[in-house]
């Protein structure tokens, strides 16, 4: 065996173990939800009793039928869909608005700091719960969609990393612009923002999961049946006793134990995020290759 | 430059217009659609009889009409109900997965919403709904911040019941109870135990809230066992902790489990060591003491001489730890059991690896044969009495006074309309003759000559049998069953109508076992039970104290089982728990009992 067939051996070698534990960790990850995926579609003492593996063991699609039954779920995760969708766009609409002028110096944008100090004081600083829920109670939002969107309108934290991404776009596009004789407003929609699509690809995907996994506004803002959102709706379908509370009818623990049934939640749930990764990963890759400036 | 400026105050406002534009147009949508009205006309129908009201509404329980069908017998009417106009009382409601309707029902407007307003003349209007305890409070806060206590609070805690004591916010509903409450029904029925169903809702003697009250029996444990793993290994079911032990090492050593080798639980053990499901309580008890229940603060027993110890610290329960250590190195329990809680126990049990489940009857059958069956149909469970341990029989005492109170808001006029509504219902729950088995469509179905139940149905609103909250009596269940039996036994079997029928064809004889260990459970809950006897409001030195307390048992305990700890360690254990503030709560815990006896 000469030196380069010797090499050759080693590299395929290489390859190998690197392919073997590529697959391995890609398994890792999708294991657990073809586990998931057949625990939902088996039979419930099946799933209670642990036999489940990577296959439905007395399939049965029963556990989807009660997770959309009454009707509540269609609306529910309309409202979820909903709220992302004008959530994040308003989040996003906002976010920009305040960013792009607060990545001035503040000669250009006189008060500059003062608002910056505000934004930084509330991101440090809230009022707590019920100051909270006071607050949109006397905005007569209880019981609205608004009351799901607005109140995260404004996400202090996406300001302050799109105001950083801002202030690393090189000066000279926007003295270039200015010469050129575009406005404000046409700077900051073809210069800065294709610019950002990194950021503003994170900060959508930021806004999109928050926006669909939130659970907690949904409880306490909403009584009404028709616009509670998924999360909140699936959290009364398939809740845990508190074991501690003394509240032990026989009725609560029908489902308590229904691993099927919360299997069959799980992925109802995470599926349509998963669908909007590959989408938005697209735009991390192109836009980190953008090149803006040569030389 | 001066075109850059003004462009970029122009920007600015341009920008501080849109956004501040969205947020008004938020505002500005603020319908929110309120729960629709249940519709029945109830004016002048008093004096009329309840079926006279129901019937023409289609709201009559029973049915009557069927060949195999049956009579609900409803009670006389209040006094002056229904009320006309009638009176809007504003209460929350607990919603979980069992929470389902029929039809168009919603938890707003549904079958017992009507039946309640056509007979009572009381309309609930529900402000929010909630799942779990943590996020009743939570609510419950808020409304009291923002000025919105409901009428009726079901259920609530007994911190925020003191707190709301404290602040002046509840009513005393002690002389509308005395005036309106029925004697038979309701107060007969709480004076159950000595009073004792009264200890949370009574403040100075005032009744300030209806006691939440839960079935006699509930939590405690008899033993379920695996017949056919019994009839292999050629053994009787035990009797004594010596037998039990026995038996599990039987069941291990021939690996009877259905799982990988060597999976074998012989008896099933919980990380809470006092529990509904696998606890070891009634080993702890046949050493005549027990651990605590879950994390609360107990087991507070009566030491002899007129005062209360502390069980945990007890020299028996060195022994007793040290019995359950030779447990371990048998692996009759499983070897990481401290991890384990009901979800995970359930699981090694329908899976049929677990020979032996200290449990009460539901947790028995429904929880565990059921399920184990399903899995294999060669499985055979059966139960029996909890064996007696070198000092005495003893499991934990389940106290049915639940800790949550039905408390009434300050100044909330219509408390004697729930308290009628109660009695009627009281009535209902008690006297299983009367047939109450809810209403068609909702709570059954007819197909051809059988019925067959629907889920959920009805809810419960007002102080009797809502979700996850009252009953009226501890002995309503027993009542129940003992009533069916005494069916079963008296009418032919072709008289039945098809109601008994649901109920009493039992062809896996799972029905039968668990209703015979609910009544089994009932008549020994006072003889063969170890009783926690302080049940008073945590003080301040508890709260502060117990957790740390709490951790040193378990890690202490724990340790013992598993070898980590030598038994000795028990000694020092004693000595830590008392400096670390033991002696001064079980000092707190006598005066309470002094002043108490």
């Amino acid at each position: 065996m000469n030196r380069a067939e010797y090499r050759g051996i080693r590299s395929r070698v290489f390859d190998i173990l690197n392919h073997l534990l590529l697959i391995m960790l890609g398994l890792s990850c999708i294991l657990p939800l073809v586990h998931l995926l057949a625990l939902s579609f088996s039979d419930r003492a099946a799933a209670t009793g642990g036999l489940v593996t990577l296959w439905p063991v007395r399939f049965t699609a029963i556990t989807y039928e009660k997770v959309m039954e009454a009707g509540v779920f269609i609306s529910a995760f309309w409202v979820s869909v909903l709220r992302t969708v004008v959530g994040t766009t308003l989040q996003m609409i906002l976010v920009i608005l305040i960013s792009f002028p607060l990545s001035k110096s503040k000669e250009e944008m006189p008060g500059r700091n003062i608002i910056m100090g505000v934004v930084v004081f509330a991101y440090l600083f809230n009022g707590g719960l019920i100051p909270w829920f006071l607050v949109i109670k006397q905005l007569r939002m209880l019981n609205t969609l608004w009351a799901l969107i607005i109140p995260q309108a404004l996400p202090l934290w996406n300001v302050i990393l799109m105001m950083n991404f801002f202030r690393r776009v090189p000066k000279e596009l926007e003295e270039a612009s200015i010469i050129d004789g575009a406005t404000y407003w046409q700077i900051l929609l073809y210069v800065y923002l294709p610019i950002s699509i990194p950021a503003l690809a994170t900060l959508t995907l930021f806004g999109a999961v928050g926006h669909w996994n939130a659970w907690f506004d949904g409880m306490i803002l909403i009584a009404d049946r028709d616009l509670i959102p998924l999360q909140t709706f699936l959290r009364t379908v398939v809740i845990k006793m508190d074991m501690n509370e003394f509240m032990r009818n026989p009725e609560d623990f029908g489902l308590y134990s229904d691993r099927s049934l919360r299997a069959a939640q799980t992925l109802v749930t995470v599926v349509p995020i998963l669908i909007v990764y590959p989408f938005l990963q697209r735009y991390f890759v192109s836009g980190i290759t953008l090149g803006a400036l040569k030389g | 430059m001066s075109q850059s400026s003004l462009s970029r105050r122009d920007f600015l406002r341009q920008a501080a217009a849109v956004g501040g534009g969205i947020l008004v147009a938020g505002c500005a949508s603020e319908s929110a659609p309120a729960p629709s009205p249940v519709s029945s006309d109830v004016s002048s129908a008093v004096g009329m009889t309840a079926e006279e009201i129901l019937t023409p509404l289609g709201l009559m329980p029973g049915s009557p009409d069927h060949p195999k069908g049956w009579t609900t017998s409803l009670p006389d009417m209040p006094d002056d109900m229904p009320v006309a106009p009638p009176v809007t009382i504003s209460s929350f409601t607990r919603t979980d997965a069992d929470t389902r309707f029929q039809g168009d029902d919603t938890i707003y407007d549904n079958i017992s919403l009507r039946y309640i307003k056509a007979l009572f003349g009381s309309e609930y209007d529900i402000p929010w709904t909630y799942v779990q305890g943590e996020e009743r409070d939570q609510k419950m806060n808020l409304a009291m911040a923002a000025g919105d206590i409901p009428d009726l609070m079901p259920g609530i805690t007994l911190s925020m019941f003191q707190d709301m004591v404290e602040g002046d916010l509840v009513a005393d509903i002690t002389d509308v109870f005395e005036a309106t409450a029925s004697q038979q029904w309701v107060k007969d029925s709480l004076e159950w135990g000595d009073h004792q169903l009264w200890a949370y809702a009574e403040v100075n003697g005032r009744k300030m809230a209806f006691p939440s009250v839960a079935q006699a029996g509930q939590d405690e444990q008899i033993l379920f066992i695996r017949e056919d793993w019994l009839d292999k290994v050629g053994m009787e079911p035990p009797t004594t902790l010596d037998e039990m032990e026995a038996v599990g090492e039987a069941f291990v050593q021939n690996d009877l489990g259905a799982g990988p080798p060597g999976t074998t639980v012989g008896v099933m053990a919980s990380r809470d060591l006092q529990s509904w499901y696998g606890g070891l309580g009634p080993v702890f008890g046949g050493f005549g003491v027990l651990p605590s229940w879950y994390t609360s603060v107990s087991t507070f027993t009566p030491d002899g001489q007129g005062g209360l110890r502390f069980d945990g610290i007890d020299p028996k329960m060195k022994e007793a730890l040290a019995f359950i250590r030779r447990w371990y190195e048998k692996k009759i329990i499983s070897p990481d059991f401290f991890t384990k809680g009901y979800q995970e126990n359930r699981t090694e049990v329908e899976g049929n690896r677990v020979g032996m489940n200290l449990t009460h009857p539901w947790g028995g059958v429904v929880a565990s044969a059921m399920g184990s069956m399903q899995n294999d149909p060669n499985a055979r469970w059966n139960w029996v009495d909890v064996p007696t341990g070198p000092v005495r029989k003893g499991k934990n005492y389940f106290s049915p006074l639940r800790t949550g109170v039905f408390a009434f808001k300050k100044g909330f006029e219509h408390i004697d309309k729930i308290l009628k509504q109660a009695n009627f219902e009281a009535e209902i729950v008690l006297s299983p003759e009367r047939r109450y088995h809810g209403f068609e469509g909702h709570n059954y179905q007819w197909v051809e000559d059988r019925v067959e139940p629907l889920s959920g149905g009805t809810h419960g609103y007002g102080i009797i049998n809502t979700r996850g909250g009252a009953n009226i009596s501890p002995q309503s269940n027993m009542n129940s069953i003992q009533w069916k039996l005494n069916y079963k036994e008296t009418v032919p079997r072709d008289q039945w109508d098809a109601m008994m029928e649901l109920l009493l064809d039992d062809p896996t004889g799972l029905q039968t076992m668990q209703d015979e260990g609910w009544l089994f459970l009932a008549e020994h809950s006072l003889t063969d039970t170890i009783r926690n006897e302080w049940n008073g409001a945590p003080t301040e030195l508890q709260k502060e104290k117990w957790t740390g307390l709490q951790k040193l048992t378990d890690e202490t305990y724990f340790g013992i089982i598993t070898g980590q700890l030598p038994v000795d360690a028990f000694d020092e254990y004693v000595v830590t728990w008392k400096a670390q503030g033991g002696d001064a709560i079980l000092q707190e815990i006598n005066e309470w009992w002094a002043q108490k006896s």
